[in-house]
């Protein structure tokens, strides 16, 4: 087996380039030089005379070690110390864990899996692991070792795969509406109700609704960190992977565009149902949504991944690596959450058993 | 904001006690009345005090708002300390990728179709011939 990968190396030192969001520029760590986008760009295309074109790896020196890989998985050589690295068959950028060279797997971003866009990392790790210690803050429920003695034992900034679905969405709905008012008549208080039969047909557009197209990553985790500001979207280049991993999508448009019309029917019913105004009581008698979806696009979104671990539960948690939103299931400290409960309600007790049974 | 929420349901705690007091009292306090339920402690009159009364039994209800009251408000003071918690949570709208034209409405119609009425029989409260201020079915009357 062999792959087609692609290194982006200092022009200055040779050294592997890293992609820095705050800069958004390619930086060397070794001699401190950077470079923008476009500039790695032309110096790439006038040493390969052809922007993007692969670098072939070289083969791996025994062919029978890849005939006894695990399904799923692929093998290449670091073109910078010759590692041997196995990767998911997923992967699409990577990073030696010898010699931290920095390698784009180009045959994972080929064809049908290259993607149309990728929003760049914003957010550096350090950045990240801050955000997890001030997400921690003002959780009252954690256990206090968690905060204090908790290491982070991974940090991973990863481009993840998602399908962007551009649709619009034809809502009709019709709703049962009641006014009322009352007024005395001799001995009798009669209450008027005024019946209503209401009607919205309404169209909506949606664009670039995100659903994560990958196997591998929580979609509940996915969901939670949005939304995504795609102002800084940009048309895709590898240039942008350098420092950070990449997957590729395992899950295609056909199978994930279910998860974005569910989400589309839902907000148009919404949005329609706020246009029902001026009544006292109103219930949804019947409703339909039509949703007409544009070919969808395909983008590498950043998400930094944080992983801990604290008695022997695995805790996950992901931060947008573009607005730094912070999402992640906490461990719960039950004495505390007795003891918050005991300490609300046992005084509250004391004061109305004071005021009532005396 | 959760803080201003906890100091709201005390308030509220406070105030239903307050007023559940007040009911308790009942609408004859003050004017001398004296409860169907109350015994009255004579042992201070022959000493040449003032007589008290008091109840005669704790009301069940009053029990249960003791008890429960406190452990709903309690709940959900907990409910919503929980929710900050568990933070990854699947997204059921699109709220977010909302055109820049929002909603267009094709059809717009409110059609009114008819009146229903129903009557409750109130009659008009009587006036007390001695004034203002009688009620007449008042308790201690």
């Amino acid at each position: 087996m062999e792959l087609d990968i692609k290194n982006y190396k200092c022009p200055s030192c040779s050294a592997p380039l890293r992609y820095d969001g705050p800069t958004e520029k390619l930086v060397c760590d070794f001699c401190d030089s950077s470079y923008t986008i476009e500039e790695i760009k032309a110096i790439y295309a006038e040493q390969y005379h052809e922007e993007d074109q692969p670098q072939p790896s070289a083969p791996t020196e025994d062919a029978g070690y890849n005939e006894q890989l695990p399904a799923g998985m692929k093998v290449f050589n670091c073109t910078s110390c010759g590692a041997q690295l196995v990767v998911d068959e997923t992967t699409a950028a990577s990073a030696c864990p010898y010699c931290g060279n920095a390698t784009v797997l180009m045959d994972q971003l080929d064809g049908s899996f290259k993607p149309d866009y990728v929003v760049p990392f914003k957010l550096t790790k350090q950045q990240a692991e801050e955000t997890l210690k001030q997400f921690y803050n003002g959780k009252k429920f954690l256990p206090r070792a968690f905060a204090n003695n908790n290491h982070i034992s991974e940090i991973k900034g990863v481009y993840v795969p998602f399908w962007l679905y551009d649709g619009q969405a034809e809502g009709d709905m019709t709703f049962n509406a009641e006014n009322t008012r009352q007024y005395k008549e001799g001995d009798y208080r009669i209450i008027e109700h005024s019946h209503f039969r209401v009607h919205r047909r309404g169209t909506l557009d949606f664009e670039r609704v995100p659903v994560d197209a990958s196997s591998k990553m929580p979609d509940a985790h996915m969901d939670a960190i949005e939304p995504f500001d795609y102002s800084t979207i940009k048309p895709f280049s590898s240039a942008y992977l350098p420092g950070f991993l990449a997957e590729k999508y395992d899950e295609d448009d056909r199978k994930c565009v279910d998860r974005a019309r569910m989400r589309m029917e839902n907000s148009t019913l919404s949005e329609i149902r706020s246009t029902v105004t001026g009544y006292e009581s109103v219930s949804t008698a019947g409703q339909h949504v039509e949703v007409r979806f544009n070919p969808a696009k395909y983008a590498l979104l950043p998400v930094w991944m944080l992983h801990t671990k604290w008695n022997n539960q695995d805790f996950l948690f992901a931060m947008n690596g573009q607005t730094g939103k912070m999402v992640g299931d906490l461990p719960v400290d039950k004495g505390k959450m007795v003891a918050w409960f005991a300490g609300i309600a046992v005084p509250l007790m004391a004061i109305l058993g004071f005021f009532l049974l005396r | 904001m959760l803080k201003r929420i906890i100091v709201f349901l005390l308030i509220l705690a406070v105030a239903l006690a307050l007023g559940l007091t007040a009911l308790a009292e009942g609408p004859g306090s003050g004017d001398g009345s004296v409860p169907d339920d109350a015994v009255i402690d004579m042992s201070a009159a022959s000493d040449g005090g003032q007589y008290e009364t008091r109840a005669s039994g704790v009301s069940p209800v009053h029990i249960a708002i003791v008890i429960l009251l406190p452990c709903v408000i309690a709940g959900i003071v907990v409910g919503i300390f929980y929710s900050q918690m568990k933070t990854a949570h699947i997204k059921h709208e699109a709220g977010d990728y909302i055109g820049h034209n929002g909603l267009r409405l094709s059809m717009k119609s409110d059609q009114f179709t008819g009146k229903t009425y129903d009557r409750i029989y109130e009659p008009r409260q009587q006036q007390q011939p001695g004034g203002p201020g009688g009620r007449p079915n008042g308790p201690g009357r």
